[in-house]
């Protein structure tokens, strides 16, 4: 009795703001990333559970996250790893709870995606979606900043085989590291990707 | 504190990690530095993109293109992403497939082309449907696209502005080439240009800048119970005039516009797809041609916006009165 209450306490907490803004703080540890660093640890926990073929992956990256601010606001601070890989470590955690939820003991299946549902829609889209995708990628397109639109466009711009020497030369022209152009690039894609769905989906 | 050792692998093992195909031990390895590690976690941003992109692009190897098939695609939101690469993909081949289309031959994958080059096969795509008589080696085009960037510069800040506007694009010409819709202007201004011209580029592969004279006039949308129809005036020694039409709404990706003799209500002529420009708080579409199109006469510029299914829809129409001094 008293494990179920503790139970729906936690489920039913949420952060306060002070909590928030204390756990986006140790996140960036120190830094003011100005939610960057937050967004960015998002990601990579929704990118794990979808890897880990979890049909809920944005609830159990924000579950993660809820976690990992409720420890820190009980515990002060968490100085047994770093903020990245404490996160990692809770992820694990909510990955293991859910798989013992979802897949019980015996179902060897470890996959919640229903494949007949994913071979549906893993089909080419039809003519009309992918025109309409293709306007939304020109709108999402005109509404970044002209220097990343150029740098998007020319970094995934080609071949397999030409595009790394033109990265390499792209990076020498913005006078950045490959390795910055890269991260710059994926950061545009993923904006770009973000704007294209949202736009997709509203028209 | 415990710290995530940063770890450098090579291109391969994330693309098996990416496509499910490690063991166990190892993926749950590569799963705490996907998280925990920056270094690792931006490599297989870029890995994942890159991975995603070849499959669209059909570059995979058939082994791993049966593992994208069966593990990676598994996931809707890994679905989308295909879904985007296609999208991404087919931009590009259509920006692409404008130079190939006139460059006699030459496609992108034999050589790396400069920017130049593409920019001016791009402008020279949407001039070669109507004549292939403009034809002139790539070189030769060098020159019309100064041309092109001059017209347009001097609607906006006169020459001088647009020169340096030139110079720059010169030093970022890996940038400019992209910028569609600059593209989409140099193109209207190009039409405009080789009809105008038509033996310049026989006779002279890089015609001076300084030569090249233009009238550019801003013209308003019809109001109701609006006057006389605005002048637009050129001596007999000019080389393109250029118009500016400010929108009244920006309904539209790409627009059309058509220039109607009033008297006779005849076209005398008509645009390929133009975009929009953004100025301020304004939207406005450029277009330029030649001046031996017009004479002393009332035009109406019908500008349509044209629709992804292709069809157009009249938006607005902008008359004016033409004037040779």
């Amino acid at each position: 009795m008293e494990q179920i209450s503790r139970s729906k306490l936690k489920r039913d907490w949420a952060p306060t703001e002070p909590a928030f803004r204390r756990f986006l703080d140790w996140l960036s540890e120190g830094h003011d990333s100005k939610g960057e660093r937050y967004l960015e640890m998002r990601h990579r926990l929704v990118r794990y559970f979808d890897h880990k073929q979890c049909v809920a992956a944005d609830d159990l990256a924000d579950e993660t996250l809820d976690r990992v601010v409720r420890r820190l606001e009980e515990e002060g601070t968490i100085t047994d790893a770093t903020p990245a890989h404490y996160c990692y470590i809770v992820a694990k955690f909510v990955f293991l709870e859910h798989l013992r939820l979802v897949r019980p003991e015996g179902n060897s299946d470890d996959s919640d995606f229903d494949s007949a549902a994913i071979a549906a829609s893993s089909s080419p889209p039809p003519d009309q979606t992918a025109q309409k995708m293709l306007d939304c990628l020109d709108l999402c397109l005109e509404n970044l900043a002209a220097g990343e639109r150029d740098l998007i466009l020319e970094y995934y711009r080609g071949e397999q085989g030409e595009k790394i020497q033109r990265r390499r030369e792209l990076a020498e022209k913005l006078e950045l590291s490959t390795n910055a152009l890269s991260i710059r690039a994926c950061r545009i894609r993923d904006r770009l990707e973000q704007c294209v769905g949202r736009c997709s989906a509203a028209s | 504190m415990e710290q995530a050792v940063t770890y450098h692998p090579d291109d391969r093992l994330l693309t098996q990690y990416l496509l499910g195909s490690l063991p166990s031990e190892e993926i749950e390895r590569l799963d705490e530095l996907s998280i925990a590690d920056d270094d690792f976690a931006a490599k297989l941003n870029s890995a994942e993109n890159d991975l995603v992109d070849a499959y669209v692009r059909g570059e995979l190897p058939a082994a791993d293109a049966h593992q994208f098939k069966s593990a990676y695609l598994s996931s809707p939101k890994r679905q989308e992403k295909v879904r985007f690469a296609e999208t991404f993909l087919s931009f590009q081949r259509r920006v692409a497939a404008r130079p190939v289309a006139v460059g006699a031959g030459v496609t992108q994958s034999e050589k790396p082309e400069s920017v130049w080059k593409r920019l001016l096969g791009r402008v020279w795509s949407g001039t070669s449907r109507s004549s292939n008589a403009w034809f002139a080696p790539p070189w030769g085009l060098a020159g019309a696209a100064l041309l092109l960037l001059i017209a347009s510069g001097y609607l906006l800040n006169r020459n001088l502005e647009l020169r340096q506007q030139v110079s720059r694009s010169e030093s970022e010409r890996a940038l400019l080439a992209q910028k569609e819709q600059q593209l989409q202007h140099q193109l209207a201004v190009g039409q405009a240009a080789k009809a105008a011209n038509p033996g310049t580029e026989k006779n002279n592969l890089h015609p001076s800048i300084d030569h090249l004279k233009v009238a550019a006039f801003v013209l308003m949308p019809t109001l109701r119970g609006s006057g006389r129809p605005p002048i637009v005036s050129w001596s007999a020694g000019i080389d393109l005039v250029v118009l500016k039409l400010e929108l009244e709404s920006s309904d539209f990706a790409t627009y059309q516009v058509a220039i109607e003799d009033s008297a006779a209500r005849q076209i005398v002529w008509q645009s390929a797809s133009l975009k929009p420009f953004s100025e301020g708080d304004r939207r406005t579409v450029s277009f330029a041609l030649p001046p031996n199109l017009l004479k002393r006469a009332n035009y109406q510029v019908q500008l349509k916006g044209i629709r992804p299914d292709g069809t157009t829809e009249l938006v607005s129409s902008y008359p004016f009165r033409g004037v040779i001094k």
